[in-house]
């Protein structure tokens, strides 16, 4: 029988309900999945099928109520809040599908603000902010603004900001949602290939199956029941 | 991006709020400023006052202080000039001035009212006393006698109520330092005013030789001196003590400033209710501008929290915010301070008299670096903790309900 810590991410039984009133609305039900280390999987479905919401609990930025859930062996649904966020801190990175960056930063410190959370040096921190945004070709645009760059730009700061501390676990939210088709598999490319440099575990939500097709894997979910 | 510089980016996004924001500390700020100064100013003043009235410090007998005296200079000093020689000797000592304080009645013939006489030396005393003895008509010149009489100088209130005028001829009638009745006629040399109504309705000032004779003794009651440079008084005062007889103790100033001290009581607690409340205005105007804001990126703190920041360094973000607000806010309000402080001098406007006084005095605000330093402060920590309660909610808010926040 395989352990749960030989995987970025096991799941067992997990259940996740919204009480609106006296009406409990199941978002996930009794999900049950693993995730191999440097997988890059999509799961897919409609709006309102609870994609982004298992996401969310699997990027420790929501919660569930039953089941377990092991993020590289750690039993994660004990910990409270502090230390979630501190495993965000070091182990997860987002992508989100309006982008979320700071306006008030210019990319390179909008991609940097990872590193600095961790307390590295200034000169770890320019060398690794600078490498990655070699590594998404956004390298010249280091002293920009958010608000001068395209979608697909912004899109790749938002990569290039996930993955500068290395993390075990992206997840990426609707992240071509916002995208022209051509930026869009441009984008999917780039987080495969960096994934697959950095080797790192991609969970990607998405109701687009183009995009799902460049996936390793793809888990189908339908009102908040796994495929 | 240092912390400061991430705040400062985020005071200048929306630049009319962080204004209006800076602003509203600036004005706290000055009012802080402008009424703390104009209390320290009446402090001062009334300090100043006080001082002048009874010298930095008073030397006499033990019992001049602690009990009543039944006849005059009952615990008068004897021989004082070897006192004064001795405390002149004394560069830190600007003046001694003996006083002799005696009782009595002042007729005019037809009516007669008590009054509160000191024997001094009355140049001197007119010299140290300043605004607060000055003649109704103009200067005191005062010689000791007048067409052969002992001259005296009676408050503006007095001469009123006995019809006297400069020149009028008035006698003294009190007791002797024995216990018996005498009298003395004198001219009235000058009509004076202290500032001080009560005191104007009795006061009678004499030459301290004439006084002696007219109670027919040679003491005095006491020693007034007063110091070049007030701030050593306690260690002035501590040298006395230890060098004098134990018959002898001194009081200074502020010992027996009554008035002061009640003053003080009553303006402290007026401008520090004042205080308190501009306080309160800061702070609730600073955390309402402040919740705007935070409302408004409620979703770049969600972004911040998934990315790892704790709620704490999202509040100290803020706190930034308000402690840069909170140093554009002072420096502003410090410049409005300074700018009413130097102004009011060249306005020459007026207080009222404070109660019991019949004299009005300027209205001129302190500016010590000591007030600004504390206020400035005070306004710095009190937008920084306008900030960390306008934030501190939303920093713990779930990170969903935060990035789906609209």
């Amino acid at each position: 029988m395989s352990r749960a810590v030989d995987y970025a991410v096991h799941v067992e039984g997990m259940s996740k309900y919204y009480f609106l009133g006296e009406n409990n609305i199941c978002a996930i039900s009794q999900a049950t999945f693993r995730i191999a280390r440097g997988s890059f999987v999509a799961f897919c479905g409609p709006s309102g099928s609870g994609k982004s919401t298992l996401l969310n609990v699997c990027g420790l930025i929501d919660t569930f109520d039953e089941g377990k859930y092991y993020l590289n062996g750690l039993d994660v649904g004990s910990l409270n809040e502090t230390e979630c966020t501190g495993i965000r801190r070091k182990e997860v990175g987002f992508i989100f599908q309006a982008y979320n960056l700071i306006p008030v930063m210019n990319v390179f410190d909008n991609v940097s603000y990872p590193l600095r959370l961790l307390g590295k040096s200034k000169s770890q921190v320019r060398t690794e902010t600078l490498d990655i945004l070699e590594r998404v070709g956004l390298s010249e645009f280091a002293a920009r603004s958010p608000e001068q760059l395209s979608g697909g730009q912004r899109q790749r700061v938002a990569i290039a900001r996930a993955l500068v501390k290395r993390p075990s676990l992206v997840i990426a939210d609707e992240p071509t949602a916002n995208l022209d088709t051509k930026t869009a598999g441009m984008i999917v490319d780039l987080m495969k290939d960096l994934g697959h440099q950095f080797q790192a575990t991609f969970l990607i939500a998405t109701h687009d199956e183009r995009m799902a097709q460049h996936c390793d894997r793809i888990i189908g979910i339908t009102d908040g029941v796994l495929a | 991006m240092s912390a400061l510089a991430l705040a400062a980016r985020n005071v200048l996004r929306n630049r009319r709020r962080s204004i209006t924001t800076i602003l509203v500390a600036a004005i706290g700020c000055a009012a802080l400023l402008i009424s703390g100064g104009f209390a320290l100013y009446t402090y001062e003043m009334l300090a100043d006052n006080a001082a002048r009235e009874s010298g930095h410090i008073t030397v006499a007998d033990k019992r001049f202080f602690e009990d009543e005296e039944e006849t005059p200079a009952q615990f008068g000093i004897d021989y004082p000039e070897n006192w004064i020689a001795a405390l002149e000797h004394d560069d830190r000592i600007k003046y001694v001035l003996p006083r002799l304080s005696f009782s009595g009645l002042i007729s005019n013939g037809d009516k007669s009212l008590i009054f509160s006489g000191l024997g001094a030396d009355i140049n001197a005393e007119a010299n140290v006393r300043g605004d607060f003895l000055k003649g109704v008509n103009g200067n005191i010149n005062f010689d000791k006698t007048r067409d052969g009489a002992p001259a005296i100088l009676i408050g503006k209130e007095l001469a009123r109520r006995l019809k006297a005028d400069v020149g009028s001829r008035l006698t003294l009638m009190t007791k002797t330092a024995s216990g018996s009745m005498n009298a003395m006629d004198a001219l009235v040399s000058s009509i004076v005013t202290t500032g001080w109504h009560e005191a104007d309705k009795r006061l009678v000032l004499l030459d301290i030789g004439q006084a002696q004779r007219l109670m027919m003794t040679g003491r005095i009651s006491s020693l007034s001196v007063y110091l070049s440079d007030a701030g050593n008084v306690q260690g002035i005062r501590e040298e006395l003590l230890s060098s004098g007889s134990g018959r002898l103790a001194s009081r200074l100033w502020s010992e027996q400033a009554f008035y002061y001290e009640s003053v003080k009581a009553i303006y402290d607690r007026i401008f520090g209710l004042l205080g308190f409340i501009i306080a309160l205005l800061v702070l609730f105007s600073v955390s309402n501008t402040l919740a705007t804001s935070v409302a408004e990126r409620t979703r770049e703190i969600g972004t911040f929290r998934a990315l790892g920041s704790h709620p704490h360094e999202i509040v100290a973000q803020f706190v930034h915010e308000g402690m840069l607000i909170g140093i554009a806010g002072v420096l502003t309000g410090n410049l409005i301070g300074l700018a009413v402080a130097s102004s009011l001098p060249y306005l020459g406007w007026e207080m009222p008299p404070p109660p019991g006084r019949s004299a009005g005095y300027p209205l001129l605000v302190s500016a010590p670096v000591s007030l600004y330093g504390a206020i400035d402060l005070l306004i710095v920590i009190l937008c920084c903790v306008a900030a960390w309660f306008s934030s501190r909610k939303a920093a713990r808010m779930p990170v969903m309900e935060a990035l789906r926040h609209v």
